[in-house]
């Protein structure tokens, strides 16, 4: 009964009449620039250095009043670092590279200023880990180490960014910053083969564009 | 280097926009909005004394810094015995600085989101407190939001979350010395610098009551669960909770000084060999509390802290000249 209630209550809120003239429902596309690196215990002799990745997906957005909205961003994303050895030089010599791929799924709250031109998000991205492998750089041979790294990826996200009003759509230019709250590393196969320990996890800044359509 | 600065560019751009934001938020002609994100929290016409020791739990746009410098006026070790000779030499100090800056932007006059960055350097005088002390570097980056839960007209009380990414670089060189000897040389697995970086989440309450336009109480009480920095223990709990009780002469139609006095207790150090005992502090404030654009004041404070090669907690004296700026 109560879940039936919770049900109505939801459907009630989803289904309500906009307030005002604008649609309480976009949809469209985004993506986006990722510098990112791990953070957590490093290799011996070794520090994490960041990578560039990519990511592509859809965005949909809810206006629970004029200016607050939920965004759900599900896309693809690749997150991943470098391992750069202390080899005597002045600078670290990458050595491997570590690739991780997500279906990742970012659940925000997006606050808007006034004129709606400048927002701030707020929120958790759940990630689902597609693919992992590991790069020796020198050497070009890859492996897959999917099985050392934990399927599910939390993160906290906040993020800044502005909207550019294309009538009747909008392109959003948002800066975000993200940090994994679970350890990636699922077991102890990837400090046996590559020294690297099980307490890392993801962390880094992303750049993203988007454009919405209301429905 | 590279990162810091790089965080402190970061800083810049996320800062720069939302300090625009904020007064684009401002509807047109209303200084209702602007008031309650502004200024000194104030209940019941009592202007709150901030203090670095202790966070209120007003939502507002503000920017603070602090610049501190700690001793034990008297560190009492056990003595340092390397290879079965004991170590001779003054006992000495510990000193430390602190650097923190932290943005707090109120994106609604009831949410407020916030990042701190902090950094803590501790090192000793003598001989014998290097050694068995070593010298470590804490740094710590928090983001967070608050909330505020409910207000009236002299109780406000609002809920943090937040995570806290840390690093701890301890140079300990008493383990290094006895590495060396143990093992005949330096050996791969005997490290002279170890770096043990730690994540905690978590949040708290915190808030202020207004007894008169002089007195007002601040209260926080925080839990985060995450890395401990003694890879040890695993994941831990930690607490802290603590109060104050603040006097703002200029809220009461006196000089524009205020004072603050409180203490706080928390869980142990996260230091490998610092053992389980708690920390507790005493501190104080005396500031200037004449502006509503600008807080300055002087955060003293004495705490009990567990450190290694110590049988009993030592005594830290510290002095913390905070500037908070009301954007």
């Amino acid at each position: 009964m109560r879940q039936l209630i919770g049900l109505s209550a939801l459907l009630l809120v989803l289904c309500a009449p906009p307030s005002h003239a604008q649609s309480r429902f976009l949809f469209g596309a985004t993506g986006s620039l990722s510098s990112t690196s791990v953070s957590g215990d490093a290799p011996e002799d070794a520090s994490y250095t960041s990578r560039i990745g990519f990511g592509f997906g859809a965005v949909a957005e809810y206006s629970l009043t004029s200016d607050i909205r939920i965004s759900m961003q599900p896309s693809y994303a690749r997150r991943g670092t470098g391992v750069g050895y202390d080899i005597g030089e002045e600078e670290l010599r990458d050595s491997l590279s570590l690739s991780l791929d997500y279906i990742s799924i970012p659940v925000m709250a997006r606050f808007l200023s006034a004129g709606g031109s400048w927002f701030v998000n707020g929120g958790f991205d759940f990630g689902i880990l597609l693919d992992a492998s590991l790069e020796d750089v020198n050497t070009g041979s890859s492996a897959d180490v999917k099985e050392s790294v934990n399927p599910f990826d939390v993160m906290m996200i906040v993020g800044v960014g502005t909207s550019i009003d294309l009538n009747p759509a909008s392109l959003t230019i948002e800066l975000r910053y993200g940090q994994s709250l679970a350890n990636a590393g699922a077991n102890d196969q990837l400090t046996a083969a590559a020294g690297i320990p099980v307490r890392f996890r993801s962390s880094g800044f992303q750049l993203l564009a988007a454009i919405l359509f209301p429905l | 280097m590279t990162r810091m600065l790089a965080w402190i560019v970061a800083g810049i751009a996320f800062i720069l926009p939302l300090r625009e934001s904020a007064r684009s938020q401002e509807p047109a002609g209303s200084d209702t909005v602007r008031t309650a994100l502004q200024g000194a929290g104030t209940l019941a016409a009592h202007a709150f004394v901030p203090t670095t020791f202790i966070r209120d739990p007003f939502v507002r746009t503000s920017l603070r810094s602090g610049l501190g410098f700690g001793m034990t006026p008297a560190l009492t070790t056990s003595p340092v015995v390397i290879d079965g000779e004991s170590v001779e030499g003054l006992e000495g100090n510990l000193l430390f600085a602190l650097m923190a800056f932290e943005y707090q932007h109120a994106i609604r006059e009831w949410l407020a989101v916030r990042a701190g960055l902090k950094v803590m350097g501790r090192l000793a005088n003598e001989t014998r407190p290097l050694l068995a002390q070593g010298v470590t570097l804490y740094g710590e980056f928090q983001l967070g939001w608050l909330f505020r839960v409910m207000q009236s007209e002299r109780t406000i009380v609002s809920a943090s979350l937040e995570i806290r990414n840390s690093s701890l670089t301890d140079v300990y060189l008493q383990r290094f010395i006895e590495g060396i000897i143990d093992s005949g040389g330096i050996s791969r697995g005997n490290h002279l610098v170890e770096v043990t970086p730690a994540l905690l989440g978590g949040g708290g309450l915190r808030m202020a009551y207004a007894f008169s336009d002089l007195v007002g109480l601040t209260a926080n009480a925080n839990l985060f669960y995450g890395e401990s920095g003694d890879r040890a223990k695993g994941d831990t709990w930690t607490y802290m909770v603590m109060a104050a009780l603040d006097f703002n002469l200029f809220s009461h139609g006196g000089p524009p000084l205020g004072f603050v006095v409180g203490a706080s207790t928390g869980s142990p150090v996260d230091v490998p060999g610092t053992g389980d005992a708690t920390t507790q502090a005493i501190f104080g404030r005396i500031g200037y509390t004449g502006s509503r654009e600008f807080a300055l004041g002087l955060d003293l404070a004495y705490d009990l802290v567990p450190v290694r090669n110590a049988e009993s907690k030592q005594g830290f004296v510290s002095a913390i000249i905070d500037i908070l700026l009301y954007l």
